[in-house]
């Protein structure tokens, strides 16, 4: 999904890079954070 | 243009075309050719340094010849400014990204355990995918209305996927494709 996403904002909604890589790159990281820590915890 | 460097570039143009390799450089993840749609919208949908086709026949041509694959980035800013806008490009491209992984890889080494370390190599994955798609769709544009062009990117795909065959036999028939004028 976030590939997906990564695809799209680049290719149809052409937003820089600047946006991209920080916005979903924040969300991304968050999510394999909350994944990792759920994974250890059990 | 001159060889040199192009004399209808500004104090501005200059600073710009710095800053934005410079920046551009801290953005890339999955290597310096998953920053080509971000460089295509500067160097070409922005600015019009450069056309469609010689931005694609840039990187078509460094990621052809042999050595690493960010000389692409030197090919663009020699296209775009010279010499000069070689140098430009290459000193932004590189700078911050040689100085970041200096200073971070034995950072990174060290904790490669971690949880924070782990959770961005695993969340970073994605995005790189998407950015180098977002590259090989960019790299159609020019030949985008051509079936024979599709018809090279699927056996190109399918080579690679399935095959062991070196990348020089399919790089030698994209070459004899176009040199027939099928493309």
């Amino acid at each position: 999904v976030l590939a997906g996403l990564t695809l799209v904002a680049m290719v149809v909604l052409r937003w820089p890079m600047v946006w991209v890589v920080p916005g979903l790159g924040a969300v991304a990281v968050a999510l394999a954070t909350w994944r990792l820590s759920r994974r250890s915890a059990r | 243009m001159s060889w040199l460097l192009n004399p209808a570039f500004t104090a501005p143009d200059w600073l710009g075309l710095f800053g934005h390799f410079l920046l551009l450089s801290l953005l890339a993840i999955g290597g310096a050719i998953a920053t080509a749609p971000d460089m295509h919208r500067y160097v070409v949908e922005e600015r019009a340094w450069l056309t469609d086709a010689q931005f694609t026949d840039s990187i078509a041509l460094a990621q052809a010849a042999p050595g690493p694959n960010v000389l692409f980035v030197a090919v663009i800013g020699y296209n775009a400014a010279g010499l000069a806008g070689m140098a430009v490009t290459m000193l932004g491209i590189m700078l911050p990204s040689t100085t970041l992984t200096l200073a971070v890889a034995r950072y990174g080494h060290r904790r490669q355990g971690s949880l924070p370390v782990r959770a961005f190599t695993a969340g970073m994955a994605p995005l790189t995918i998407g950015l180098v798609l977002a590259t090989g769709w960019l790299l159609t544009e020019p030949t985008r209305d051509s079936p024979v062009a599709w018809a090279l990117v699927a056996v190109t795909v399918l080579a690679m996927t399935w095959t062991k065959v070196s990348p020089m036999w399919l790089i030698g028939l994209g070459a004899l494709v176009g040199a027939t004028g099928w493309i």
